[in-house]
């Protein structure tokens, strides 16, 4: 860690020094990335020379020696997170020099944006999570730990399920792209998470900004990127294996992973098992909060010639997650017991069972890839997947051993494009995507379906292109989309209803970037962006879990302003629209000699914006039952997201970051509802090498600082409601059925020490075991948030 | 030229592949019953003559509009009179119509009725009954199998005459969390209507 951290610096420190090297013979080359083949910015490449000479590769991987006798030198090549490889350079020839991605290193450091900027992305503003990262965050999900970006945080519902939020938006406006597909899962509602082992992953990166032209309608609001393991040629057996196990919920996991590669093949094999029992506060059990989750992993990747490679991946979850038993009411009147008792209603003593409420769900996604690279600076990349994902969730109710939800989803995605160079300065990438989705209800759920049955199919062409001129690059795109529904449902009598429909549009972005001068890089990216409606947006119906919810075609309003549902709207008749986004995005990133700094502001325009919003509560004969609507709106959103890293001397290091957001629903303005609150964040990290009888060690603590969500829609209590002390009707200005918690403050740390293979990994989260609630947390309704918890792990890579 | 014959193959492959999933259509899921639902609820107070006095709470909807509302029927009882209290409980959205209360029998040893009254409307049970206070006099006339009592079937001796009373009654749904002491505060609440009762000479 300390190592490379140190390399990095030294490297950013010689890449801004200038040159004074005068003489005969110029050695010159190029780095690359033996894997992606992509270039590698910031190599450093260390001249075997007395005194030696370093320089770091550019942009493009370049770099350049002037050397006074005209002779083979010796160089050592470092990079974050590669193998150091010794080369001979030739005089007055270009060296190519590939770097292998160092698996077995415990101190693969985070990698920093350009690795992983691809054609359509390069002006947005991108950031990274290693696996050194990943790693450290054993049991976490996918949503808390990119919660750690600026910019990025999670809407969860209770400590089992965590979406990612990016810049205010959730849900299906965020693609999880899971090593090159669309994650094909049930992405509607803040209940849903990815089912994506992240332990699996080699890197995560998130797209803040529009990048539908390059991903699609569901990158609306950005996109979040995994990348599995990059199956190195040339590889010896290695591996890893871990075990971990944490304090709050007595969970333990443990995982493992092999990898190996000949000169034409390579493989590997991994798997993880998580679980965790109920969770707890400061003060009570979190009852029926338990997890159980498994996974496995597999790929291959195979040399067919030269210049084609094939891959293939496959990987499978399956989660048992429970949700907190107080938050369910079987009926109206229960539940508004659970939002208005100050503690949760049942509270059981400790246990790993997980009873309804609960989700079940497993998830396939096998995939094949050919790249082919026919000629110089023209890759064609042929892919395709196949995912299946079945969910059961599970309600408390007098039924409660038939699922509620029972759901298969099955994707298909095929994907083609050219990565092309047409000329010095000008490459891009042209692309076709064909996904094909097919929804279907499984009968014996006892319940309407709360979403219909569908057959969905979009297909898509896409063309990025960028422009290298002196120091700036100018980015195009434009993309089309083609989306075709089909679908079939049931009415509230059972009577069967079905629509057809179909939407397609443009989208386009202009982005360019400019490296102002050594130290400091701008980026700015206008894009315009759509997205069609889901199916849950349009069709949801009926009570699950905390709520009752009617999706924007399952009510209409009368003449004389009523609500009714008595039919399902056909969408011809009906007003609803694609939302339609605007957005603009600015980034400046300066990078000094012992810091770095970024900050990027954006301004987002969405029309006909689709949120769900409480409408009242109705009477029923089970009691009272809160009731929400999707709606549409105009909104705006603009924010700004800061990082300052600083090293301070050898040993210390520290970074502070904050995000701010603010949003409004402009066509009638007022707040819009669950969006992020403030947030601060800073790190103190102290790392040195060769401690006492480790070889390695870091200590960092991390206190945050949430405040409370000032531009919340105001309070109507429940009660209010239900004795009749306030009228809401579809003008009604929006409300929520609880003001949002006050700011809270939490302390993290963690501390790891490395010696040879081993790691041991320590992790506290709310250490001081504050009690506090999180406004975009589901379950802060009911309960109060997750108290201290250390997670004590052990790491063996060979 | 060989690379271009391919090129156009897999063009084709693509062409055919997406004609096939645009042209998918999708069925309708099969009919579900929806058994979580009463539309009614209707207490039946027997008396020992057999008078029969019918209280009817209706919900037409089973509560799943978003403007759902149900109706209540107020009643009369006779004073000094000792009745027995039965239910009919149905789900008339399904076909065809469900008899709730059978399930309820099945899983009697998850069921408790409970009650809340006028205090002192009734000479036996006295009292207000035991929703406000769990050990409020009930008087139950069945039990489950671990003889915990269930309320389907009561007994009720008015007092004496009573305007602008209520009756209140809470069908306790408690899986596993069915003892002696538990009360309306355990589990989840199936329905809890309160009717308004007379009580006459």
């Amino acid at each position: 860690m300390t190592k490379s951290l140190y390399l990095g610096i030294l490297g950013l420190f010689l890449f801004l020094s200038p040159l004074w090297a005068q003489g005969q013979a110029s050695l010159r080359g190029i780095v690359y990335d033996a894997q992606s083949k992509e270039p590698l910015i910031g190599a450093i490449i260390q001249l075997e020379t007395e005194p030696k000479i370093r320089q770091a590769s550019d942009k493009d991987g370049a770099f350049s020696f002037e050397v006074q006798k005209k002779q083979p030198f010796n160089a050592q090549l470092f990079y974050m997170g590669y193998q150091t490889q010794e080369v001979k350079l030739e005089p007055d020839k270009v060296n190519l020099i590939f770097l292998e991605p160092d698996e077995t290193s415990l101190t693969a450091v985070e990698v920093q944006g350009e690795k992983f900027r691809q054609d359509g992305t390069r002006s947005l503003s991108i950031s990274n999570i290693g696996s050194e990262e990943i790693g450290r965050n054993v049991t976490a999900s996918l949503g808390t730990l990119l919660g750690g970006i600026q910019g990025v945080s999670f809407a969860s519902f209770g400590s089992n399920i965590q979406l990612p939020i990016i810049h205010g938006l959730y849900g299906n406006r965020i693609l999880i792209l899971n090593n090159g597909f669309k994650h094909g899962f049930q992405n509607w509602g803040s209940d849903h998470a990815p089912e994506i082992d992240i332990q699996s992953a080699e890197s995560i990166s998130v797209v803040k900004g529009a990048a539908a032209v390059r991903y699609g309608p569901d990158a609306l609001g950005g996109a979040v990127i995994t990348e599995s393991h990059s199956l190195p040629f040339q590889t010896g057996l290695n591996g890893s294996i871990s075990s971990g196990f944490q304090t709050n919920g007595r969970g333990y996991n443990s995982g493992f992973n092999l990898s190996e590669g000949y000169d034409r093949f390579s493989w590997n094999f991994g798997g993880n098992m998580n679980i965790v029992g109920d969770r707890q506060t400061p003060d009570y059990m979190l009852t029926n909060t338990g997890a159980r989750e498994y996974s496995i992993y597999s790929g291959g990747r195979y040399k067919i010639a030269e210049n084609l490679v094939a891959r293939a991946n496959y990987s499978f979850m399956r989660q048992n997650l429970g949700i907190l038993r107080a938050s369910i009411g079987s009926s109206g009147a229960a539940l508004i017991r659970n939002f208005e008792a100050d503690r949760p209603v049942i509270i059981r003593d400790f246990s790993y069972d997980i009873n309804e409420p609960n989700q079940f769900v497993t998830h396939h996604l096998a995939s094949v890839k050919l790249d082919w690279n026919p000629w110089q600076d023209n890759y064609f990349s042929f892919r395709y997947a196949f995912q299946s994902n079945a969910r059961e969730e599970y309600d408390v109710r007098r039924n409660a051993d038939l699922p509620i939800i029972d759901l298969n989803l099955t994707t298909h995605d095929i994907q083609a494009d050219w990565t092309h160079r047409l000329a010095p300065n000008i490459e891009g990438v042209i692309g076709g995507q064909l996904l094909a989705q097919s929804n279907g209800n499984n009968p014996g759920t006892s319940v309407t379906p709360f979403i219909p049955n569908y057959e969905s199919f979009r297909a898509s062409l896409f063309w990025v292109e960028t422009l290298s001129y002196q120091n700036s690059e100018w980015e195009f795109g434009l993309r089309y989309d083609y989306e075709r529904n089909s679908v079939a449902g049931r009415e509230r009598t059972q009577a069967p209803f079905s629509d057809l429909f179909t939407f397609s549009n443009f989208s386009a972005s202009l982005g360019y970037i400019n490296q102002i001068n050594n130290t400091t890089t701008f980026r700015s990216n206008v894009g315009t962006g759509w997205r069609p409606p889901n199916m849950a947006e349009l069709y949801s119906f009926g009570q699950h879990e905390a709520r009752q919810m009617f999706g924007l075609l399952r009510y209409e309003e009368d003449s004389e302003g009523n609500l009714r549902n008595d039919r399902v709207v056909p969408i011809a008749e009906s007003n609803v629209q694609a939302e339609q986004s605007y957005k603009w995005v600015n980034e400046i990133e300066v990078i000094g000699q012992n810091n770095r700094f970024s900050a990027s502001v954006y301004a987002n325009y969405i029309a006909n914006f689709i949120f769900w919003r409480p409408i009242g509560v109705v009477g029923t004969l089970r009691g009272p039952m809160p009731t929400y609507i999707f709606d549409q709106a105009n909104a705006f959103f603009t924010g700004l997201d800061m990082t300052y890293e600083i090293q301070h001397s050898g040993n210390w290091e520290s970074r502070i970051g904050g995000s701010f957001i603010w949003s409004q629903n402009v066509e009638r303005n007022e707040p819009l509802i669950n969006q992020p609150p403030i947030n601060l964040n800073y790190e103190l990290a102290y790392s040195k090498k060769n401690v006492g009888p480790f070889d390695n060690l870091k200590v960092a603590l991390q206190p945050m600082y949430t405040f409370r969500q000032f531009q919340a829609p105001r309070e109507i209590q429940i009660r209010d409601l239900i004795e009749g002390n306030v009228q809401i009707d579809l003008s009604s200005e929006i409300f929520d059925f609880m003001a949002p918690p006050p700011g809270y403050f939490l302390l993290n740390g963690y501390a790891k020490v490395e010696k040879g293979k081993f790691a041991i990994g320590l992790q506290v989260h709310n250490s001081l075991n504050t009690r506090y609630r999180d406004y975009l947390n589901a379950m802060r309704f009911f309960a109060d948030d997750l108290g201290r918890n250390i997670m004590l792990n052990v790491h063996y890579k060979f | 030229m060989k690379n271009q014959n391919k090129l156009r193959q897999l063009l084709m492959l693509l062409f055919i592949i997406s004609i096939g999933f645009s042209c998918q259509e999708a069925e309708a899921p099969e009919e579900e019953n929806e058994v979580e639902i009463f539309t009614d609820i209707e207490l039946i107070f027997t008396a020992e003559d057999g008078t029969v006095v019918r209280a009817l709470a209706e919900d037409p909807t089973g509560g799943l509009a978003v403007n759902s509302s149900f109706t209540v029927q107020p009643f009369t009882l006779k004073a000094n009179t000792t009745y027995t209290l039965t239910f009919e409980l149905l789900n008339r959205l399904v076909n065809p119509v469900e008899d709730v209360q059978e399930e309820i029998l099945d899983e009697d040893d998850e069921h408790q009725m409970f009650f809340e009254f006028t205090n002192n409307a009734f000479s036996s049970p006295a009292g207000n009954g035991n929703i406000q206070n769990r050990d409020g006099e009930i008087n139950y006339l069945d039990f489950d199998d671990n003889g915990l009592p269930l309320g389907l079937r009561t007994r009720w001796t008015t007092g004496g005459p009573l305007e602008n009373g209520t009756f209140r009654v809470w069908l306790a749904h408690q899986p596993g969390v069915k003892t002696a002491t538990s009360s309306v505060n355990d589990g989840d609440v199936d329905f809890d209507i309160t009717f308004e009762m007379t009580i006459e000479e």
